[in-house]
């Protein structure tokens, strides 16, 4: 088992549903954000321009810097591929913050504490999908299994050759994305 | 502006320093004193008590920056896995065996003549010191978006900073302890010369190398470092004043101008890592930083449009 989510960036809109939605779940302050929404473009050459919305959060990477450089075993992986933080290991250095390439991690200055998107992997254990794919409107959100080769998420991976972010660093991302 | 990299700020590249120039300092004594100087036995316990201190301010300036100080604790408990883990570990290494290599330079102390063991101390001292002043390399080195920090040189780079910074930090405490009129401080000046003489080269080639890097945000970092925000700090702290300045006053041979070139070089090592923890920004998201469009892309676009009617009108009226 192996939870990973796929964004098709030719459906979403940049709506900020997924970003306020995973806010509520997780009962965020509001400059607190554990999925960020960015707009890009126009990109290409002109006149064959394009823009589009990137929604952005933790990639639960295979080979996440953040799991390897945590010096008191507060980020880690489950055993279903989802990283997450544990609050009462984190003693807040911010090295994980400084090691992750896609900045998705936030220190939460209330609690001393860094937190990201852990895949609600509290609704995932009940059978649910998570809160920003139950609330995308035009379903450019997928969650689903990595490992299993007749998941929904990897026949849309294989059909559209999703890819994910940065790949040349490494790092193993879960999150795959349909670009534009 | 371009944006710094905003987490790891002027506390820990204290830690770092104060760090690297007490273990240095140790390594230095340390090897003098194996290879049989006699002035080394008259100074020792008293360099080693001064590293100790400095690397103990040291750690503590990563626990006061922590926000859950109560559990500063668990820092230490991933050393096979975390790089961060294992540095902590080897600073209370050190600091304990800076104690411990003290403690045979004093006659009152039970084990004062215990050559064998004190030589021991040394050489074990010696191997955590030098790792102690790598490991910022390699700590920095593991983040992976940030391409200035993952030059193979970084690590040499930070030793030889550690290096001339212990330098330094010992000729200060040579003069404090009156013995500057010894061989041993034109020694160590001259060790510090030569230091100083690599630092020039591998700091600013390290820079200049990564202004030609492949990576955009590693160009982007020297590019903060030599024109940006970082460039009085660079220029000013680290080239002139940390390094240039203090080789000139190391030539001239006199115990004042030397110990104003030694504070000076501390200076100049503080400013380094400064410097290069701050420069070392991210590897762009897609969509980031973006701002409304500029006049000139407004311009361009405008250009672009106009000859692309142009053409349509061409094409619709081919005989106008």
């Amino acid at each position: 088992m192996h939870w990973g989510m796929l964004i098709d960036l030719k459906k979403c809109v940049g709506c900020y549903a997924c970003t306020v939605a995973c806010q509520n779940e997780n009962k965020l302050p509001l400059a607190l954000k554990y999925c960020n929404v960015a707009k890009v473009g126009p990109v290409g050459e002109y006149p064959n321009l394009t823009a589009y919305n990137i929604p952005v959060s933790c990639m639960h990477c295979e080979d996440a810097s953040c799991v390897h450089g945590c010096p008191t075993g507060a980020s880690y992986h489950r055993e279903d591929g989802i990283v997450v933080v544990d609050a009462d290991k984190c003693v807040g250095c911010e090295y994980c913050m400084v090691v992750c390439p896609y900045d998705v991690r936030r220190m939460n200055k209330e609690t001393g504490t860094v937190e990201k998107c852990n895949l609600c992997f509290k609704r995932l254990e009940q059978g649910e999908v998570t809160r920003c794919v139950e609330t995308c409107q035009l379903q450019a959100r997928h969650v689903g299994d990595l490992d299993d080769p007749n998941s929904e998420i990897v026949k849309l991976i294989r059909k559209y050759n999703a890819q994910p972010l940065y790949p040349h660093l490494g790092t193993k991302p879960s999150t795959y994305y349909i670009m534009p | 502006m371009e944006k710094k990299q905003e987490y790891w700020g002027n506390i820990p590249a204290w830690s770092f320093f104060l760090a690297a120039t007490g273990a240095m300092m140790v390594v230095i004594v340390a090897v003098t004193d194996l290879l049989g100087n006699q002035i080394a036995g008259q100074i020792n316990g008293w360099v080693s008590l001064v590293s100790m201190v400095a690397a103990g301010i040291g750690s503590l300036l990563l626990l006061i920056e922590l926000p859950r100080k109560e559990k500063g604790h668990l820092v230490n408990s991933r050393p096979g896995s975390s790089i961060m883990s294992f540095g902590s570990i080897l600073q209370s290494l050190f600091i304990v065996l800076a104690f411990f290599y003290a403690t045979f330079f004093f006659g009152f102390i039970p084990w004062y003549g215990l050559i064998w063991l004190k030589k021991t101390i040394a050489v074990i001292g010696i191997i955590i010191a030098l790792a102690l002043v790598a490991y910022p390399g390699i700590e920095l080195g593991e983040a992976r978006g940030r391409a200035f920090w993952n030059g193979g040189a970084l690590v040499s780079v930070f030793l030889i900073s550690g290096a001339a910074t212990g330098a330094a930090g010992l000729l200060l405490l040579l003069t404090f302890l009156a013995y500057g009129d010894l061989s041993y401080i034109a020694i160590i000046r001259g060790l510090l010369f030569g230091l100083l003489t690599v630092q020039l080269i591998t700091v600013t080639g390290y820079v200049v190398g990564m202004k030609f890097s492949a990576a955009e945000e590693a160009r982007r970092s020297a590019e903060i470092i030599l024109r940006g925000d970082l460039k009085g700090t660079f220029w000013v702290g680290v080239i002139i004043l940390g390094t240039l300045v203090p080789l000139l006053s190391m030539l001239l041979d006199m115990l004042f101008f030397t110990a104003i070139g030694a504070i000076l070089v501390l200076a100049g090592g503080i400013c380094f890592r400064m410097v290069f923890l701050k420069a070392a920004v991210r590897m762009a998201m897609p969509g980031e930083g973006r701002e409304g469009i500029s006049d000139k892309q407004i311009a361009q676009l405008a250009v672009a449009l106009e000859r692309r009617w142009q053409e349509k009108a061409s094409w619709l009226n081919p005989n106008r």
